[in-house]
């Protein structure tokens, strides 16, 4: 009984932490001008519907630092807020269902405690780029569209690579932990 | 491995994993690109609006259509007897980049408008 206070009571000053309020703003902050940056200057590798996914770096270190729930709740408010501005109802429905397939992959396959960063990161674009997918095999009422899986599986373990490794680097660099 | 879980050495977990998803890939890839050369060349082009046809022409002669829906416009090609996307007014172009198609069960899909142009054999 006294075991499940404290926890109750840890929970809640998890909650409520300032610093951790503050620092979830600042990735989310983050994570949207990493998306706006990648929409201005598209990295266009010559094969449509193939990019970097540089917010993805807000949502690793989100990840990492903040934890499981902070890194999903800033990867929806980011997908709402660039939606609203840029997008459609339809890029809103691609973007939400890959991010939050490829959030959830990351979490679980960080929760694995076996693969390193670049594995999580790997997943996670690998994981968007399905998700993507299976709403264009949705929209279009079509399973063809899937034929375009491989080619975007191989990508998203390049780029979740490249991704990774930054992410990493910056993690390992500026210490934001103990900001908390 | 440090306590953060963040390193970026390759483990054999890390490696298995990346190997395993590489593999399928380029497996799917291959199975895609064999049953692709194995099929015969069609004879004509039908395009399809939310799963609707909305035209239907020949490959032995050579037009230039425009595809006008509620989503936008397309201007279907056919070319020495094959078939292509000259233009279309979504913001990507990924159907106009795409490559003239004239096999059998071969697609040109352009998402944001739901088109999809397909080749397909007379009988």
């Amino acid at each position: 009984m006294k075991q499940e206070f404290k926890t109750d009571k840890t929970k809640q000053k998890r909650f409520f932490d300032s610093k951790r309020t503050a620092l979830m703003a600042l990735f989310t902050a983050l994570a949207i001008v990493f998306s706006y940056i990648e929409a201005l200057i598209p990295f266009n590798f010559g094969i449509p519907g193939i990019k970097l996914g540089v917010a993805n770096i807000g949502i690793i270190i989100a990840l990492y630092i903040l934890g499981n729930r902070e890194a999903i709740v800033i990867n929806i408010i980011r997908i709402f807020v660039i939606s609203l501005f840029f997008g459609n109802i339809y890029t809103f429905f691609f973007s939400i269902v890959g991010g939050v397939l490829s959030t959830v992959a990351m979490i679980v396959i960080k929760k694995f405690k076996i693969f390193n960063i670049l594995s999580v990161s790997i997943i996670g674009a690998v994981m968007h780029n399905v998700g993507q997918l299976i709403v264009a095999v949705i929209v279009v009422r079509r399973f063809t569209v899937a034929f375009y899986g491989p080619v975007l599986v191989i990508a998203g373990i390049i780029t979740g690579m490249l991704i990774g490794t930054v992410s990493g680097i910056i993690i390992k660099k500026v210490r934001l932990e103990k900001m908390l | 491995m440090n306590k953060d879980g963040i390193s970026f050495k390759f483990n054999k977990s890390d490696i298995f994993l990346v190997t395993a998803l590489f593999v399928i890939a380029i497996a799917l890839l291959g199975v895609i690109f064999i049953t692709n050369s194995l099929s015969k060349e069609g004879t004509t082009v039908v395009a399809e609006v939310n799963n609707q046809t909305v035209c239907e022409f020949s490959l032995s002669e050579d037009i230039s259509y425009d595809i006008v829906t509620e989503y936008g416009r397309n201007t279907l090609i056919i070319k020495d007897g094959r078939a292509s996307v000259s233009f279309a007014d979504c913001p990507d172009g990924i159907c106009a980049a795409h490559v003239p198609i004239y096999k059998e069960g071969e697609e040109i899909i352009c998402i944001p408008h739901k088109l999809v142009i397909r080749i397909k054999s007379a009988e």
